[in-house]
């Protein structure tokens, strides 16, 4: 048994043969450690990963089916938790679940207009109307045809 | 290409009179707490699906728009918005931009890129050494269609390489057919769009001018190409295959 600890000193229990998906904890486990304290993600979202990680560590046939239904639903979260999720995830070395939230968040913001984007992201446009305008310019070629909408009024 | 990190104590929290109040319900955004590494990856998934989606992420603020320079981005980003032979007529303008952004992509081992000027080097301009070059660029960045072109290649080529461009193809066949077949349907549906003119492929001289017969010559090329891509390495490979299954079994 391996014992993690977040951010917020809380502390779990959790089997090795489950915990070495994570390449971090597996390289720890070799070099002996049993308490692993895990600095950058907090409780929230390492119970997750250890939800995560415990789904995924049965890999039979029999269960591919359900694994891919609990993807699907896992993913079914606010995007600011798949941000802490993709951070924890980078972090630990879990490379399936990288590739799992990836295109989740890119789906996010499909076909998405770059006001809804911002929006989504919760990010300001911190350019002004001219450097705005350039851009647009400069990528017109790709869009013969069709508009990029900005937020020039 | 630019590789300069651009810093984010720009990207400041304060909202402008339009996104106020979006700004201040997820004032403590998560996007700002993750490293530039794993932004750009994000900003070449988006690009890895629609290039138009690409560009609505770069004009949303400085920080994506420097982050969707970054070579990964170029490596992975989707060319499907770009057909090889567009069916409106192009201005200058338009065709200098999209093979100065094929170039840049190529130059990223973007493996589609290489891919698709590997196949014109060869089947339009008669380039072999050149579109090998490219193909093998993007078989190595695990570009499979690449794979079974250079077979395709080493075929026509005649000689010694026929016989290893038709082993090339018979394993790929052997172990993946619907792959195959999948990336002989991608290198026919290319070949339909551009002029074939490569004289070894024709086996006529090459046209010198645009009249109807040259026209009329390079159709009739490509259906002969079309017949000949698609029967001469089946037909190789069932008679090695049968050949083989005779040794093996020695039943006819």
């Amino acid at each position: 048994m391996i014992t993690l600890q977040s951010s917020d000193k809380d502390v779990f229990e959790i089997e090795q043969s489950i915990l070495i998906q994570s390449g971090t904890i597996k390289n720890m486990v070799e070099d002996d450690f049993t308490f692993i304290p895990l600095p950058s993600v907090d409780t929230e979202t390492l119970i997750k990963i250890i939800e995560y990680m415990k789904k995924h560590a049965d890999k039979t046939d029999s269960k591919e089916k359900n694994i891919k239904e609990f993807d699907k639903d896992f993913m079914k979260k606010t995007l600011n938790e798949l941000f802490a999720l993709v951070f924890a995830a980078n972090y630990l070395h879990i490379s399936s679940l990288l590739e799992l939230l990836y295109p989740s968040i890119a789906d996010r913001i499909k076909d998405k207009i770059t006001e809804a984007i911002r929006q989504i992201f919760s990010i300001r446009c911190d350019f002004t109307p001219e450097e705005e305008r350039r851009i647009i310019m400069d990528n017109k070629w790709a869009h013969e045809g069709t508009e990029i909408e900005g937020t020039l009024d | 290409m630019m590789m300069n990190r651009y810093s984010r104590k720009n990207m400041k929290r304060r909202g402008s009179k339009r996104t106020n109040k979006v700004i201040k319900e997820n004032f403590c955004s998560s996007i700002e707490s993750l490293p530039n590494e794993l932004l750009t990856d994000i900003v070449a998934r988006v690009a890895s699906r629609s290039f138009k989606n690409f560009i609505n992420v770069k004009l949303s603020c400085k920080v994506f728009d420097e982050l969707a320079n970054e070579r990964y981005v170029y490596q992975k980003a989707t060319l499907v918005d770009f057909p090889i032979a567009p069916w409106e007529k192009q201005t200058q303008e338009k065709i200098s931009k999209v093979n100065s952004f094929m170039e840049l992509c190529r130059e990223c081992e973007n493996t589609e890129a290489l891919y698709r000027k590997g196949v014109l080097d060869y089947f339009k301009d008669d380039e072999a050494e050149v579109a090998l070059e490219f193909l093998k660029r993007a078989e190595n960045g695990g570009h499979v269609g690449a794979w079974y072109v250079i077979g395709i290649i080493m075929v026509f080529m005649g000689g010694e390489y026929k016989r290893k461009g038709v082993t090339l193809i018979g394993n790929m066949k052997e172990t993946e057919k619907k792959l195959t077949r999948a990336c002989r349907k991608s290198l026919i549906e290319i070949l339909t769009e551009i002029w074939v003119t490569n004289p070894s492929v024709l086996e006529q001289r090459r046209p010198t001018g645009c009249n109807i017969n040259n026209a009329v010559a390079r159709m009739s090329g490509l259906v002969t190409l079309r017949m000949k891509m698609m029967d001469t390495p089946i037909f190789i490979v069932m008679l090695v295959v049968v050949t083989l299954k005779l040794l093996i079994y020695g039943n006819v």
